[in-house]
């Protein structure tokens, strides 16, 4: 599992890790009883202070995402993926209500927004098909404006 | 090795799910410090902690009295016999107080200063071998370990070796001593992209250990928001705000980090 921190987001960095580790447990790609990366490999990958770490999974444990084991690190709940599909709907929801109302406030009307949504969909259909690498990454499901160049660049 | 003054500091994943409250002395507490070079005070009743496993930035003004009070942190020049001492106030460093226990404060610190003032024959290497004859904490593997990683080379002399990789020389020999509390002056001030982001590599690192302090002096807002837990604004030689990085960027609600920290100085002021 990766993380990479935006640090132009308007989202505080521990906020962004919190939300791409609800959603690698919504998509599956971390299940119940599986462990998480410690602060240390987090805060060093991402580049970003541990204290900053260990303040996202504290926020995920007080929601009963995470439990953690004495010693051996943040582990996620068997309510885990449940908890993380609410929180991705209503994520989700939120900011595709958004550039609804955005299209809509532009003078779109409701069909060409529905339209504009499919294409969407088939676009990203056709981009998945033709290469399914990159799904791995939690960071990609979290960052639906686009990546930045300062995400590539902490990756590499 | 990483042993610091207080009991059972260690753990092989400290920081998962909440930190553990040490009962270790906060890594600095000053009380009113009043502290002047001559005359005229420059530092006029300073308050501030810096907690243990907490980096804290400070920030303000030129001549707010910044770099005075990590000099009197980390037991440099104001108590060599000729300079003044605090006039009034408290300080006390990993417990300790730096004027009666400079030895002992200097044997866990780490300090990096926004200059060096090392002789240009000197090699790198050289440098190391001062440090490693003086300093009880030093650790060669981990020294040659930094330089690796900033890309620097021992045989290096000073004279070669650009601004950034003065600083990040200093940070490595800084870095070796695994200190306890680490203090740095304008870490990122004129380094290039590359350069800056190592600084902040390093800073992470070394607050990979748990209880690990890091007070630095920065301008550099980006960098303050990237690796800093809690920012202290100075202003005329006192301290008139502390709040967290996460407190400010709500306070700039998505707008500019720099934007709320000129806000809290302001107020501070004001008050």
């Amino acid at each position: 599992m990766r993380f990479s921190i935006d640090p132009r987001s308007p989202v505080t960095p521990s906020e962004q890790l919190a939300d791409q580790v609800r959603f690698a447990v919504a998509a599956g790609r971390v299940g119940p009883g599986e462990r998480l990366p410690s602060v240390r490999e987090v805060a060093r990958t991402a580049r970003i202070n541990p204290n900053t770490v260990s303040r996202a999974w504290r926020e995920l444990e007080l929601v009963g995402l995470l439990e953690a084991r004495r010693g051996s690190g943040m582990f996620v709940t068997p309510e885990g993926p449940g908890l993380a599909r609410t929180f991705r709907a209503r994520a989700v929801a939120e900011r595709l209500g958004r550039a609804a109302a955005e299209a809509l406030d532009a003078g779109l009307g409701e069909d060409e927004v529905h339209e504009l949504v499919r294409d969407a969909c088939r676009a990203w259909e056709q981009a998945a098909s033709l290469g399914a690498a990159g799904s791995e990454n939690g960071a990609d499901e979290t960052a639906p404006e686009g990546e930045t160049e300062s995400d590539v660049e902490a990756r590499g | 090795m990483t042993r610091t003054d207080g009991p059972v500091m260690e753990s092989a994943e400290p920081q998962e799910g909440g930190r553990v409250m040490s009962a270790a002395p906060p890594a600095v507490v000053a009380e009113g410090l009043v502290f002047g070079w001559g005359r005229k005070p420059v530092l006029h009743g300073v308050d501030l902690e810096v907690r243990r496993g907490e980096v804290l930035a400070l920030v303000g003004a030129n001549g707010a009295g910044k770099s005075t009070f990590l000099q009197l942190v980390c037991a440099a020049e104001p108590y060599r016999r000729r300079f003044s001492r605090a006039t009034k106030g408290r300080l006390e460093v990993l417990g300790l107080d730096p004027q009666t226990k400079g030895q002992r404060v200097r044997s866990q610190v780490g300090f990096v200063a926004d200059h060096t003032e090392l002789p240009e024959w000197m090699r790198v290497r050289d440098h190391l071998a001062l440090v490693r004859a003086v300093h009880p904490r030093y650790d060669d593997a981990e020294a040659h370990r930094w330089l690796d990683a900033f890309g620097l080379d021992a045989d290096a002399k000073h004279a070669t070796l650009s601004k950034g990789q003065r600083m990040l020389e200093s940070l490595a020999v800084a870095l070796a001593l695994r200190p306890p509390l680490l203090l740095l002056d304008e870490p990122f001030a004129g380094l290039d992209p590359v350069a800056r982001r190592l600084v902040a590599d390093g800073i992470i690192e070394h607050m990979c250990e748990e209880g690990r302090s890091v007070l630095l002096v920065s301008h550099s807002t980006a960098d303050v928001e990237r690796c800093a837990d809690r920012v202290a604004v100075m202003a005329a030689g006192r301290v008139t705000a502390v709040e967290t990085v996460e407190a400010l960027r709500e306070r700039a609600g998505g707008g500019d980090l720099e934007d709320a920290l000129v806000a809290a100085a302001a107020e501070g002021r004001a008050a």
